[in-house]
């Protein structure tokens, strides 16, 4: 009963989030890049400022930036671990990679499994961490949306699962079923990457050259903004 | 951009979508992954539909444009722009169809280069090419009319009135030449469509479609932007198709009567229904309609006996290249949904075209004018933002693109996740049946026993014909699997360039063709003429001696078995009246034998199924 679900969840399942990702994240990329030459036209001063958004992309990008940050160090610090973990396990773990090359003849460098574990272990744990740290603090509750404790929540599952799935000896319940819930769940979670806030995965490298370009007013910006808030009377 | 056209055009993104997952697997995979043709049907709905129907479609140009610009009618003139702007897509959209349904799809520009002026369907590629290339200079100052190269429009302009009468011509040879494309089949075409006048009745009929279309469009497109329709201009050209219609119903009529073929039509059978309910579709009923004054004068009353008329002339092209072919063939196709899905992604792929057109050129000056105005005042609408995240949706331009593209990729996902990627028909060739007294056949192999000893002694050494009908040249006994090769699918056992070499090329065919008459498999010579020999005579069971292809194995030789053992189990002498059940001979079949001999016990009696 279940292998008939676990080959289904490993086969057409598994195409269709990986398909359903890369399709939507090109979509999202497409519709970013017409956005901003969109922007870039009605830009008052068009220059593309390339320096600027590489550098800003590096700033964010490598942690010693937020990590100099006075305020919710700590949160910062999580944040980074779990972000290393979510990339590094699924794309190196020694069993996704036998996989990959298994189905499509294409295998790359993978982690010793021990490091695996851990960093596995380390990524719940700074998942739990980041959502203490999210409901701990009043001003973050408050921003938080939905998928916001969603998504990190979500992001358990498959982490947890695979686990137990490379070491069964250490799971309460039946290696098949958690064989299943560690597919499903990541699969889940691929098919949620283009329409969630994950989308920073791809949105990441361009946003800060849309944030550049898009506080560039035209000339005469100023009237529009009145003739769109009905305030022609008033001034500037 | 009203609500309609924005919903429209969610919807036909999405039908895009799916026609363009299964394009990559088309040309990728080839037509065997995409549809269930076969040699006995190599023309489906890409045929029928999107080629045929397609050209039909798009006469709708050449029509008004005689109606506006020869017969000078000044009425029709808003009805100009519309037309050719749809025959214009409609014809590259045939354009785009064909690659889908060619073999070899980058040699579509052969009959440029390599002529053979006898061929109809050179006629109709070079048709299709030169009246492309009039519609596009006809529509051309659409573009140029807002731009800056005035010299060039005000050229054009001049050279419309040719433009359109070269139009009407390439089109007349056209629609007519699609029809004589199926003059060469008049044993294949059921006698209720074949006719020698397929290219005038073609012809003839392309106009009634035109003028259909183009009420049907005009009211699509009145109704998509709210605006009113041109109620003068519909009723009038409703009178045009009211006219037409009546003209080609006469001619069919006579035709059919005068052929002596009209008994046809009142027997009870599929071609009879079928060709009444084109007639009532495409004529009968839209005809009626366009003559009571008061239908005329109604919007949905115009409107319904276009689109009935629309279907109704669509379909008269799917039957004459498909379903009014299938008495002869016998086939038992039926599209697949990645068949459906090109045709409809086509038609729906270029319907965004026109809306985007008409949206942003001069083809209807109110529509372009009230989309200008809408798209300024965007410009100074609040921000909107979403209720849920609190995301800025941008303006409604902005925001509809961003459905549009949601809808195309989840359809494209989809598409790409459901189309199999393989054979959608699947060969499942047949092996030789072993063994000596007791053959082992049936797929897989062992399914039946077959004692094939016991049957000589039974039937007489002497008859071997009833069941071995046919031999390979200078064979005896020649095995069922020579010729029924794969299980499910006919096998062409004819091998006509065979013949041509060994009978000394090109001066030969009279040896089995006539000299007058088409030259064809119903009118060539017969088999035995030579091969007397090599055949036995037909008997009871095996009658078919005329086809080209074989049946499939299992329809062949449930065909056989089943008519003797049931002959046999209605013999007291032989006393064995269970003789004709499935359990007789499928005693191999595991592990369900069991099952299969309750069954068969069960049922009356036994059918071959497919």
């Amino acid at each position: 009963m279940l292998e008939h679900w676990i080959a289904l969840a490993r086969g057409p399942f598994l195409r269709l989030a990986l398909l359903a990702m890369a399709l939507g994240l090109l979509r999202q990329v497409a519709l970013q890049v017409w956005e901003i030459s969109w922007a870039f036209h009605r830009a008052g001063d068009q220059v593309v400022p390339w320096g600027l958004a590489i550098r800003r992309n590096l700033e964010w990008l490598l942690p010693w930036r937020y990590l100099q940050r006075r305020e919710r160090r700590a949160y910062n610090f999580t944040s980074f671990v779990f972000h290393v973990g979510v990339i590094a396990v699924p794309v190196f773990f020694a069993g996704h990679v036998a996989i990959w090359r298994q189905e499509s003849g294409i295998g790359w460098w993978t982690l010793p499994p021990a490091v695996a574990d851990w960093l596995s272990v380390l990524t719940v744990a700074a998942l739990v961490g980041l959502l203490a740290g999210r409901a701990a603090n009043a001003s973050s509750r408050g921003l938080s949306r939905f998928e916001d404790w969603a998504l990190p929540v979500l992001c358990i599952v498959p982490f947890v699962t695979g686990l137990w799935t490379a070491h069964p000896l250490w799971s309460p319940f039946d290696a098949q079923a958690v064989y299943l819930v560690h597919l499903l769940s990541a699969e889940l979670l691929l098919i949620l990457v283009p329409f969630s806030k994950l989308v920073h995965m791809v949105l990441f490298w361009v946003s800060q050259t849309s944030t550049e370009l898009g506080w560039r007013f035209p000339p005469g910006s100023g009237e529009r903004v009145r003739l769109s808030l009905g305030k022609q009377s008033e001034g500037v | 951009m009203t609500r309609r056209v924005q919903i429209t055009k969610g919807i036909l993104w999405f039908i895009t979508g799916l026609a363009a997952a299964v394009t990559i697997v088309r040309f990728t995979r080839g037509l065997g992954a995409t549809t269930v043709l076969s040699d006995t049907t190599p023309w489906g709905l890409w045929v029928g539909f999107d080629v045929m129907g397609g050209v039909a479609l798009a006469a709708g140009g050449f029509v008004i444009g005689a109606i506006a610009h020869v017969f000078r009618r000044e009425r029709y003139h808003h009805a100009v722009r519309p037309a050719i702007l749809t025959a214009l897509l409609g014809y590259a959209a045939v354009a785009v169809g064909l690659l889908y349904d060619l073999g070899l799809p980058w040699n579509i520009w052969h009959p440029i280069v390599f002529w053979n002026p006898r061929s109809p369907l050179f006629e109709v590629a070079w048709c299709v090419m030169l009246y492309l290339t009039v519609l596009f200079l006809e529509f051309l100052p659409v573009f140029l009319e807002r731009t800056r190269f005035k010299g060039l429009y005000r050229t054009l302009l001049k050279a419309q009135l040719p433009l359109i009468i070269l139009g009407i011509s390439i089109s007349t040879l056209h629609q007519s030449s699609l029809g004589t494309l199926l003059l060469i089949m008049p044993f294949r075409l059921h006698p209720l469509w074949y006719t020698p006048h397929l290219p005038e009745l073609f012809f003839v009929s392309a106009i009634c479609l035109g003028l259909v279309m183009v009420i049907f469009e005009s009211s699509v497109t009145a109704w998509l932007y709210e605006r009113r329709p041109h109620t003068a201009m519909l009723s009038g050209l409703a009178r045009f198709a009211a006219g037409a219609i009546a003209f080609y119903l006469a001619f069919r009529f006579f035709d059919l009567w005068h052929r002596g073929n009209l008994h046809l039509a009142f027997e009870n059978t599929f071609e009879a229904r079928l060709f009444w309910v084109e007639i009532a579709m495409s004529a009968l009923i839209p005809l009626v309609l366009f003559l009571v004054p008061r239908v005329r004068r109604s919007h949905t009353g115009v409107f319904v006996a276009a689109a009935l008329g629309v279907m109704g002339f669509l379909l008269n092209r799917i039957d004459a290249s498909g379903l009014a072919q299938v008495w002869a063939t016998g086939t038992d196709y039926f599209p697949a949904w990645t068949e459906f899905a090109v045709s409809f992604g086509i038609v729906s792929f270029f319907a965004l075209i026109y809306l985007f057109i008409q949206e942003h050129f001069p083809v209807e000056k109110e529509i372009v004018d009230e989309e200008e105005k809408w798209r300024q005042r965007q410009l100074f609408v609040l921000p909107r933002f979403d209720r849920l995240s609190q995301v800025w949706l941008g303006d409604r331009t902005f925001a509809s693109r961003r459905v549009y593209s949601l809808l195309f990729v989840v359809a494209l996902v989809l598409g790409l996740t459901l189309t199999p990627w393989q054979p959608l028909v699947e060969a499942s060739p047949v092996q030789r049946a072993r063994g000596g007294e007791v053959l082992r056949v049936g797929f897989p192999l062992g399914t039946v026993q077959f004692p094939h000893a016991e049957h000589v002694e039974r039937i007489g050494k002497d008859r071997c014909g009833v069941c071995h009908h046919l031999h390979r040249p200078g064979d005896v006994g020649t095995p069922c699997t020579e010729c029924h090769a794969d299980l499910y699918l006919p096998t062409r056992i004819f091998d006509h360039v065979a013949h041509v070499r060994v009978l000394d090329g090109n001066r030969s065919c009279a040896r089995c063709h006539p000299a007058e008459g088409p030259r064809e498999a119903a009118t060539a010579a017969k088999c035995s003429a030579c091969h007397e020999k090599d055949m036995m005579a037909a008997n009871e069971v095996v009658t078919r001696f005329e086809r080209t292809d074989a049946p499939g194995y299992r329809e062949s030789a449930h065909a056989l078995c089943i008519a003797c053992h049931r002959k046999e189990a209605e013999n007291p002498d032989v006393g064995k009246p269970d003789l004709f059940r499935c359990a007789t001979c499928h005693r191999g079949v595991e592990p369900h034998g069991e099952a299969v001999l309750e069954a068969s016990l069960a049922t009356a009696e036994c059918t071959p199924h497919r």
